[in-house]
């Protein structure tokens, strides 16, 4: 890693045309990726990922520049072109670097690069077994173990200089069940903020089981029946559904420059008044959490909702500058490669009052979403989509069948008035949520809820 | 990182046989916004992967400092990975091809072209799309990303390969609205020189596509008869390209597996897959594992007619590799991938399919296909938005509907392919093309 010296040098560097404001973000990654196919491994993957990224800020405009060669030479030649972006005079020096200390959380007790290939495959095996043996129409299991150790130091010209570590584990778990020329998927992938310790806290086995179970149920499942209808969402992964209609349309990404559909509507109601909803990157051992944000930030737990009312955004530096607000700690990007930008860490709805029995039995012709997938939105709009993994069809307050191949698609704004049940069953799962600044750990999360109305999408 | 270096000392630790690709990229991006930069980034990034027969297992690893310090990690990597294999799939490192063809290419004059004058370019488009239209009320982003990119391929057993390509690409992300309602659009095109652009054209060609969005509505739950336009089209097909991918038939996930030269699909279909294709935007001379590129027919008139391999699946399938094997960036592990892969198009224009259809939908933009299909079923369900057609003409526009059906049947019932092949950015490519019916949920 690079010296405090070093680092000053470049961020000095950086102000010589009127920056106000230079940051640099030096990480190096150890990844590990073992891949099983019907517990046999197929491949084995490692690497080092090790580069810096250097930002200048001059009011409104930003400069960024990423190179993996850190020589000085070469990191002070990038300063110097960066700042040639702009065409004033030097307004500042970077200030003397000290060192933020702070006492660390999310601290893992066996760090996986002190364990074995063989120990970490063992594990993978295990899902990957109970997987297999869970029915014979699972044909096939593919199981993926990864982990990785991010170490990164973040200098500003401030005279800040701080560093975290993020170890991250996690086990990624596709069944397929085949019969009669059908097949169905199943996945179920648990991650966490942890070392090894992580495998001894979870039943490996159950989450094989798991997978193979949402498998075998949808390979007996009919067609997903359209139209508009209520839906009730289960907790985990269900989250999905406030990270899309709502999550992305709150970071100051989108909401700065007036493209999110939730401009302007700080302390409005924009959910019903069941709607409680946080961001949380302090939550220990959480898959989306860290000590500090990519800006060196500490993260922190922010409330989005209030009981329906809009309470706050999920704020970078830049962007914050434009919104006149400060940053809370979701500055995040997946590599050096990325600049960083305001994202989401754990997002989920709070716990509210209802009972998921009780959704089912008021429902008299709709879908219970058991597990979902991923989705996707569009900010400017507040149109989104996202998959159901896991579906049932209740007709007269009773689940009657499995059904497969739908999605729900709804507007974010409209979607989040037509909350009409919160249950109280609140459960995190892990994601990887990709965008502007690439590819990020993300919880979503939510107890159950109902939504008297959504556009269902199947095939009958 | 000297590769003699660690080829030496790769064969004294017993590694049969030893790889190194290398790649570097220069890129810049400006971004403009509210005719200022907004964001400005320049990069020189790059890696090295190397993979290495040991006791006939392939093991990998990659790294981005590059010292020759990592040699020894890198030894050890490839030893420890390819020992942890347990899959008894065949494996080897190529010694190379006997010809390696020239693609021909554009000149790419943006290179060279001053971040000054691309800066200027930036802000005029951003300004004229602006002022295209009154209900265009902002341009949410206006950008431009020049990259140049140089791959080297070298092996132990005498490979030595170097390709270089760059690219240019650039668009325009609108924001209409009226009332209450907002939609947004860009077009994104790739650039070889500025004096030869015609903005007008792109202007008039991004209003319209944001203008026609407005005001749109759902229409009512069913089966209609359905055009997905080129652009939209071609997203679904790159869901699908798994279906022909040489491994995932030999481990039986592909519904394809045993239907070679079986009719899959409607007899107006044919697919290639031509990494040779001038200009085209996923060309090259040869794959990450050094296979001199070829044009094969994957499905002619609906025939199925070969798998894309490389050279793993190739011998697992008793056949040649077809110079589709592929990393996704220097950091993953070989895998099979098309290039320039495109339905042929045929006689219609859009106005024609139309036409033909008489009533019906258009769906120009399909939304969350990482998540809304499953690629080994085939079956999709996906945010949709278009038009409404009714005696061959559109009438209004549509969004927040779904639409939902399966792969594999619906390209048995085609009832007709468009002129108008677009391709991707990333070469996957088709035209627009009228299916007979799709499930839709809307109101």
């Amino acid at each position: 890693m690079l010296e405090k010296q070093q680092l000053q040098m470049i961020l000095d560097a950086c102000l010589q045309t009127g920056g106000d404001h230079a940051e640099i973000f030096e990480e190096k990654k150890i990844t590990n990726q073992y891949a099983l196919l019907n517990g046999k491994v197929d491949s084995s993957n490692c690497g080092i990922v090790y580069g810096v990224g250097i930002r200048i800020f001059h009011e409104l405009e930003s400069v960024y520049a990423y190179s993996n060669d850190t020589s000085m030479e070469n990191l002070l030649k990038m300063a110097k072109e960066l700042s040639e972006s702009f065409e004033g005079n030097r307004i500042m020096h970077s200030e003397e670097l000290k060192t933020v200390e702070y006492k660390r959380n999310h601290v893992v007790q066996i760090e996986p690069q002190t364990v074995c290939s063989a120990d970490k495959i063992a594990i993978a095996k295990k899902a990957s077994l109970a997987a297999m043996n869970y029915d014979e129409v699972i044909q096939k299991v593919m199981v993926r173990y990864s982990d990785e150790k991010q170490e990164v130091a973040i200098s500003n010209s401030e005279g800040k200089y701080i560093q975290d570590t993020r170890i991250r584990t996690r086990l990624m778990i596709q069944a397929i069940a085949m019969k009669d020329g059908k097949m169905e998927t199943g996945f179920y992938g648990p991650g966490a903020s942890k070392g090894m310790e992580f495998y001894d806290e979870i039943d490996v086995e159950e989450a094989g089981r798991e997978a193979a179970r949402i498998a075998k149920t949808m390979l007996f499942a009919d067609e997903c029946p359209s139209g508009t209808m209520p839906v009730i969402i289960d907790n985990g992964f269900g989250g999905v559904i406030f990270h899309e209609a709502c999550g992305h349309a709150l970071e100051a990404s989108s909401v700065a420059k007036g493209q999110s559909v939730f401009c302007g509507k700080l302390n409005q109601k924009i959910a019903s008044d069941k709607v409680c909803a946080v961001d949380d990157g302090t939550i220990e051992h959480a898959w989306g959490s860290a000590n500090i944000d990519d800006e060196g930030n500490f993260t922190r737990r922010n409330v989005l909702i209030d009981h329906g009312i809009l309470k706050g955004y999920m704020v970078d530096t830049l962007n914050g500058r434009r919104m006149k607000m400060s940053p809370t700690g979701n500055s995040r990007r997946q590599s050096y490669q990325f600049e960083t930008t305001s994202r989401m860490t754990n997002t989920f709805l709070l716990e509210g009052t209802d009972e998921l029995e009780d959704m089912i039995k008021e429902t008299k012709y709709g879908l219970y979403c058991k597990s979902m997938s991923g989705g996707s939105v569009n900010p400017s709009t507040g149109d989104f989509n996202f998959a159901v993994q896991e579906g049932y069809l209740i007709q007269d307050g009773q689940i009657v069948k499995p059904v497969k191949g739908a999605s729900l698609i709804g507007n974010g704004a409209e979607t989040l008035l037509n909350i009409d049940r919160v249950g109280k069953n609140l459960a995190r799962a892990q994601g990887m949520c990709g965008s502007s600044s690439g590819s990020i750990p993300t919880d979503v999360g939510q107890p159950a809820i109902r939504v008297s109305r959504m556009i269902v999408g199947g095939r009958e | 990182m000297n590769v003699q270096l660690l080829m030496d000392r790769a064969k004294a630790a017993k590694i049969e046989a030893v790889e190194v690709y290398i790649q570097r990229k220069e890129n810049e991006t400006i971004q403009i916004y509210d005719q200022k930069v907004d964001n400005f980034t320049i990069a020189q990034s790059g890696g090295i992967a190397v993979r290495g027969l040991y006791q006939g297992k392939m093991g990998y690893c990659f790294l981005e400092e590059d010292t020759d310090d990592n040699i020894d990690w890198c030894i050890q990597m490839i030893k420890e990975n390819a020992s942890s294999i347990e899959s008894d799939d065949l494996v080897k490192i190529f010694a190379g091809s006997e010809q390696y063809p020239t693609i021909e290419k554009r000149e790419n004059q943006m290179l060279s072209v001053p971040t000054s004058q691309k800066i200027q370019f930036l802000k005029e488009l951003e300004q004229r799309v602006k002022e295209s239209d009154p209900r265009i009320e902002q341009v949410m982003t206006t950008m431009m990303e020049t990259e140049k990119v140089k791959t080297e391929l070298i092996n132990s057993l005498g490979l030595q390969l170097v390709n270089e390509d760059s690219y240019c690409i650039f668009y325009a992300y609108a924001l209409a609205g009226e009332q209450n309602d907002h939609k947004s659009a860009y077009e994104l095109k790739r650039l070889y020189e500025l004096n030869s652009f015609d903005m007008d054209q792109y202007v008039n060609q991004l209003k319209d596509k944001v203008i026609q969005k407005l005001n749109a509505k759902q229409v009512k739950t069913g089966k209609y008869p359905i055009i997905i336009k080129n652009e939209a089209m071609s997203s679904l097909l790159g869901a699908f390209t798994d279906l022909f991918n040489g491994e995932q038939v030999y481990k039986g996930i592909s519904l394809l597996k045993d239907r070679l030269d079986e009719m899959i699909f409607d007899e107006k279909i044919t697919i290639y897959d031509d990494p040779l294709k001038a200009d085209g935007n996923a060309s090259t001379p040869f794959d990450d594992e050094g296979v001199a590129s070829m044009k094969k027919t994957i499905v002619e008139n609906g025939q199925l007619k070969m798998f894309l391999q490389n050279q793993k699946s190739a011998m697992m399938m008793h056949t040649e590799s077809t110079g589709n094997g592929f990393k996704h960036g220097y950091a993953s592990q070989i895998s099979i991938r098309p290039t320039n892969f495109y339905i042929e198009p045929k006689g219609s224009s859009l106005k024609q399919l139309c036409e033909q259809m008489q009533s019906g939908l258009i769906i120009d933009e399909l939304n969350g296909l990482h998540a809304g299909l499953n690629p080994i079923s085939t079956d999709f369900s996906l945010q949709a938005s278009g038009f409404v057609v009714e005696n061959g003409e559109i009438v209004r526009p549509v969004n927040l509907i779904t639409v939902a059906g399966n792969f594999m049947e619906m390209m048995k019932q085609v009832d007709g392919v468009g002129s108008d092949l677009y391709e991707a950015l990333s070469g996957i490519g088709s035209p627009s093309i009228l299916f007979h019916s799709l499930a839709i949920s809307g109101e």
